[in-house]
């Protein structure tokens, strides 16, 4: 009978967690000291840390939300597989060893790869300079300068917070080395809960897009009547184009409509420099007001944005144009021609095709 | 709830059964071990249970002091024949067995004792590797780390002692020094053991980590897996195969031969799960360990690298 109820119980409070997950990722070089974090963020003392093979991952409890954490390691072939997590998770930690001076150029590097990239962007990030209980550790400011982080943070949107901390310490300063640990996860998740559901969306969504890009890409790929490509003008305009598409789409399933708004919804996905639904800035907006107050000041330039047109580069991620919401595409003029992405698909497909 | 009533019953019945059996066969229980199990972990393992349960006087005092000197490192090839001979003597007093009547009793029970605190030395040993962390300063440590670089990449010197060739050999950074925590000198001498007594095995391997699909960091592994074979030998799983495969007793040689074999397999387990990509380790690492956990139940296992495929 207890056994029935406790099981019950443990299934209804799964249930519950399973709707709130966050998912944080802790990143650096290797050696930084990842794990040893990551062992202190869920209390386990083992000091003995092995140089992490692959990744290995943490869950946790917080308030309601259950936390998992992605441990990866930092060697650099590991490293080139570090972007395929940065889809599915909420918040980011990213650790330097602050104590490596003759290793920061190589931080700077890894650093600012990470933070352009277009899944990372918007999302909070927890910067920790570990290793201050070494002599020559360099400080948060020099850590910030260093990584040039103020530039790189601002352009990308991402709340971001520096920490100082070490894991190794003595008993008597035991509170005062690691509560740099405690405060910036503390506020990581605080961040990150304030703003649940939009993150929480965009990895969803983000997530299906992708899926659907797949399933989109391999559908053109089959349905792509090769002669189109070899004897027709390359240069259709696009609306010709996607009408040809769509009709295939339409005999070859039965639901064309819904395929054809995925289809959509894939370009704009595939398109980086094209405009991102309006849901998804309105976002990064209130995520930007109510966080950094570096941040306020580019919110504050982008109301000026939308009446003109657009030149940085940087902001053009991010931008979007309010007529949007129908599914009518506006386009900056300074984005490069749109038949060009899609020909280029089609063209993979012959062989023996001289590329244009 | 059966297991508490079970040990209850065996803690009250088990003299009983122990003075019936004694009279009807005229022996002691460790006489009834060391003949009628066979040698190895078997016989090792039930030596060890019963001396461990007993409750005359004499034994446990002899238990205590055999496990003080190993756990002080004692027992080494010179001490060693006179600790067993004390062992030996004791028993015989305490039991009342007539040594000429059981000629071979004392000797293997000699056996037994020597394999049970020669691997309770061993995990002392090993542990105590473990903690010497690598230094740069000290010269015989950078020495068996070039060691380890000339035995595995013989046809390549080293430009300088901080340098990008290091990863050729699965280390992550610049410097091999950081890649050491946690294993400490253990991780290191036993990557050297396997490159110097299996030159092939090893190159084998490292060629194999350098595969384009499977490719895996053959340093980063080979410490994680001494972390796994000090595990297994600090909750006694791999006493059976060092009970099996030890003639003598067991010394720190004994440990690189178990790591050799693990490394060795893990080598052939990897390349046959056929990972997408690095980040399946712990995953199939864990499978391996599983699988090797339940060779290692099995009281008859003894693991030895197949030499044969040397060769190929």
């Amino acid at each position: 009978m207890g056994n029935c109820i406790r099981s019950m119980l443990r299934r209804l409070k799964r249930n519950r967690g399973m709707e709130k997950t966050i998912i944080l990722l802790i990143v650096g070089l290797d050696n930084a000291g990842k794990s040893l974090i990551l062992n202190h963020i869920s209390g386990d003392p083992d000091r003995n840390v092995l140089p992490t093979m692959g990744f290995r991952t943490v869950s946790l409890k917080h308030n309601s939300y259950s936390v998992k954490i992605y441990d990866l390691g930092g060697s650099s072939q590991i490293r080139a597989l570090w972007p395929k997590y940065y889809n599915d998770i909420h918040g980011l930690i990213y650790v330097v060893d602050a104590s490596d001076i003759s290793r920061l150029a190589e931080n700077k590097v890894v650093f600012n790869e990470l933070i352009t990239h277009e899944h990372i962007s918007t999302k909070p990030l927890l910067l920790l300079a570990n290793k201050q209980d070494l002599n020559g550790a360099i400080d948060e400011l020099d850590l910030v300068e260093n990584l040039d982080v103020e530039h790189a943070a601002n352009a990308m949107k991402c709340p971001t917070r520096v920490e100082t901390c070490s894991c190794i310490y003595d008993k008597e300063q035991s509170k005062s080395n690691t509560v740099g640990i405690k405060n910036g996860y503390k506020w990581l998740l605080d961040i990150i809960i304030k703003n649940y559901a939009a993150l929480n969306n965009r990895t969803k969504q983000s997530e299906s897009c992708q899926h659907k890009s797949l399933l989109e890409s391999q559908s053109i790929a089959s349905n792509t009547p090769s002669r189109i490509s070899i004897h027709s003008n390359p240069f259709k305009p696009i609306k010709d184009l996607l009408a040809t598409k769509d009709e295939v789409l339409i005999n070859e399933t039965c639901n064309g409509t819904s395929e054809r708004k995925n289809f959509i919804k894939a370009f704009v996905r595939r398109n980086k420099t094209a405009p991102l639904p309006i849901e998804q800035s309105i976002e990064c907006e209130s995520l930007s007001r109510n966080l950094t107050p570096n941040v306020e000041t580019l919110a504050g330039e982008k109301s000026t944005q939308t009446t003109t047109t657009i030149l940085d580069p940087l902001n053009l991620n991010i931008d979007y144009s309010p007529s949007y919401t129908s599914t009518n595409l506006v386009r900056p003029y300074t984005a490069p021609e749109r038949s060009q992405r899609l020909l280029n698909k089609m063209i993979i497909n012959i062989p023996g095709q001289v590329p244009q | 709830m059966f297991k508490y009533i079970w040990t209850l019953v065996y803690w009250y019945f088990r003299p009983f059964v122990k003075w019936f059996l004694r009279h009807t066969t005229q022996m002691c229980e460790l006489q009834r071990i060391c003949y009628g199990q066979p040698s190895g972990a078997p016989r090792a393992f039930a030596i060890e249970e019963s001396l461990k349960q007993s409750r005359n006087a004499n034994i446990r005092t002899l238990v205590a002091y055999l496990n003080d000197i190993a756990d002080q490192r004692r027992i080494t090839t010179k001490t060693e024949r006179k600790i067993l001979e004390d062992a030996i003597k004791t028993v015989l007093v305490t039991k009342n067995i007539n040594p000429t009547a059981h000629p071979t009793f004392a000797k293997s029970f000699g056996k037994c004792v020597e394999l049970i605190w020669g691997y309770r030395q061993l995990c002392v040993e090993c542990e105590e590797l473990r903690k010497t962390s690598y230094s740069p300063e000290n010269p015989d440590h950078e020495q068996l780390l070039l060691k380890l670089w000339s035995l595995l990449m013989p046809y390549e010197s080293l430009e300088a002692r901080v340098t990008k060739q290091w990863q050729k050999i699965g280390f992550q950074g610049d410097d091999p020094k950081t890649d050491f925590r946690g294993m400490g000198i253990l991780g290191l001498e036993n990557l050297v053991y396997f490159a110097q007594e299996y030159p092939s095995t090893a190159t084998h391997v490292l060629s194999h980590s350098n595969h384009p699909r499977y490719g895996y960091a053959f340093a980063i592994v080979g410490i994680n897996l001494t972390s796994m074979a000090l595990k297994l030998l600090r909750d006694g799983s791999a006493k059976t195969h060092i009970y099996n495969s030890s003639k003598t007793l067991p010394m720190i040689r004994a440990f690189h031969q178990f790591y050799c074999y693990l490394f060795y397999q893990f080598d052939g387990f990897w390349i046959e799960s056929k990972p997408s990509n690095m980040m399946e380790f712990s995953s199939i690492q864990e499978k391996f360990e599983n699988s090797i956990r339940m060779a290692l139940a099995n009281p008859s296992t003894v693991f030895r690298i197949n030499v044969a495929v040397d060769n190929i």
